[in-house]
């Protein structure tokens, strides 16, 4: 019994749980690999080959959750491999530890250093990242307020969280 | 793809600009995550390690508090106006003004400027909706506010001060200005001068919590006095009930909590599914009246859903595509 749910219009705030839950597929997935495969090259080569074969049955409309497929796929592709070595599991399959954050900046230095980094943008762009992020508006209302395409608000977007990001460092995760 | 770094190897130098648009471009995506998308940006992934630590690192940056706060800061008069549609406003208001302008006039009194403001501003809609996962915030022009949970629809009327809940849950800050809020949901009229509250469609049934001030709302022909700290129930068969809970706890969805005491678990099985990409259900309809408690990660859904597994002692299984419980 789903929840009464409205159509799927993305109209993002910004917070993509889908790129979160990828992102530890992805990692589960690499563990799963290098828990079984200790050549490194040997284990890269499993991991290109499952993602071409995933590639391949997803194009012919066969996949609905990608991650678990894939894990599905990696096995089938270790067992196919006869010359290669294949150990026992070290471990339970967890995934990798999440990157840490480096040390911790100050909560001020970081808002000062945000700030003058907005400042820093041109206004337009400054401007679709303020309507987007702080206003919550979709592309297609920001372009229609602004009077710009949807192409050029997500050309905004990309670019000055690209820029933002590459200022603040890695040392920026929240 | 890389020539520098080793497979599968982390460290390395910082991703590059070029790199970070492209993470940028997957985080920021306004298209559906299909099972293509979706395998597409494994595949993306695993064309190079430093393309996982860009994406980290963007995500990151989107979601923390600290950019919206730099952002206010940048931008301090745009908090507060709604979606601008320039011509039409000024028309509109040109309008208003002229017909207020021959109501002075003529003499008449408040109840003729009302008529011209509602002329001049027909009754058009604007609607909002959110993405399963998505949480939205949309400032107002009476500067009050709209918090919708995900997978949630509202419409908002374009002379503001009126808003009908479609789907999902929404909580509504009332700004005092003139005119009380109206909401509906359902069989359930609201009605707010200022304060907060919260409205929920889930089960079937319609929710109404007054989490600050205080509001009326009216269900078939009674009506009930509420004030925080309140909550309403429309139950599913139609009988009204009324409760009191923390407001604090029914807020918490806005940080991504929910916190119940003693709510159905069909109630609480359809708010965990507005974040959950597989759908969610029970194995009978009768275990929707299980009386649940705690607090719950609305972001992890299938978690929270397993906790409430073992909590109760219920099985949880695959389903088709989804996960049923009990």
């Amino acid at each position: 019994m789903a929840a009464e749910m409205g159509p799927t219009r993305m109209l993002s705030l910004g917070y993509p749980d889908i790129v979160a839950d990828l992102l530890a597929g992805n990692r589960r997935l690499l563990a799963f690999i290098r828990n079984r495969i200790r050549n490194p090259a040997e284990a890269d080569d499993v991991y290109q080959e499952t993602m071409l074969r995933m590639l391949e049955r997803v194009r012919e409309g066969d996949v609905r959750q990608p991650v678990p497929y894939a894990l599905r796929v990696a096995h089938s592709v270790i067992l196919d491999r006869v010359d290669t070595p294949v150990q026992e599991p070290l471990a339970d399959d967890l995934p990798c530890a999440s990157p840490a954050p480096d040390q911790v900046v100050s909560g001020r230095q970081r808002l000062a250093a945000l700030t003058s980094a907005l400042r820093a943008l041109p206004p337009q762009r400054r401007e679709v990242v303020v309507r987007r992020r702080l206003k919550g508006q979709s592309r297609q209302e920001i372009a229609r307020a602004m009077g710009i395409s949807e192409e050029t608000v997500k050309k905004h977007l990309t670019r000055a969280l690209a820029q933002l990001a590459a200022v603040m460092g890695e040392d920026g995760a929240a | 793809m890389t020539g520098g770094s080793p497979p599968l190897s982390p460290g390395g130098s910082p991703p590059s600009e070029a790199m970070l648009e492209a993470a940028a471009d997957w985080v920021l995506a306004d298209e559906p995550w299909t099972p293509a998308r979706q395998a597409a940006f494994l595949a993306w992934l695993a064309a190079d390690p430093a393309h996982a630590r860009a994406t980290e690192q963007v995500r990151a940056l989107w979601k923390d508090p600290a950019l919206a706060q730099a952002l206010a800061e940048v931008a301090p008069a745009a908090a507060n106006d709604d979606v601008p549609r320039p011509f039409l406003a000024s028309r509109r208001r040109a309008l208003a003004a002229g017909i207020a302008g021959v109501a002075a006039l003529a003499g008449a009194g408040a109840w003729l400027r009302q008529v011209a403001q509602d002329r001049a501003a027909p009754d058009r809609n604007d609607e909002y909706a959110t993405a399963i996962g998505q949480r939205r915030e949309v400032a107002l022009a009476d500067g009050g506010a709209l918090v919708l949970d995900a997978a949630s629809r509202v419409t908002v009327g374009t002379a503001g001060r009126r808003l009908d809940l479609l789907a999902g849950q929404v909580a509504v800050r009332v700004a005092p200005a003139g005119r009380p809020w109206r909401a509906q949901a359902r069989s359930l009229a609201v009605e707010a001068a200022e304060g907060a509250f919260i409205l929920d469609r889930s089960a079937g049934q319609v929710d109404l919590t007054v989490t600050a001030g205080r509001a009326s709302a009216r269900v078939d022909d009674r009506h009930h006095d509420l004030t925080a700290g309140d909550r309403l129930v429309v139950a599913a068969g139609g009988g009204v009930v009324r409760d009191r809970v923390d407001p604090g706890d029914a807020d918490a969805f806005r940080q991504g909590w929910l916190v119940v005491r003693d709510q159905r678990l069909d109630v609480v099985v359809a708010h965990l599914a507005r974040y959950s990409p597989r759908s969610l259900a029970l194995a009978r309809p009768d275990l929707g009246k299980l009386a649940v408690s705690g607090r719950f990660r609305l972001d992890q859904p299938a978690d929270s859903l397993r906790l409430i597994a073992g909590l109760y002692g219920l099985r949880l299984g695959e389903s088709g595509d989804g996960l049923r419980l009990g």
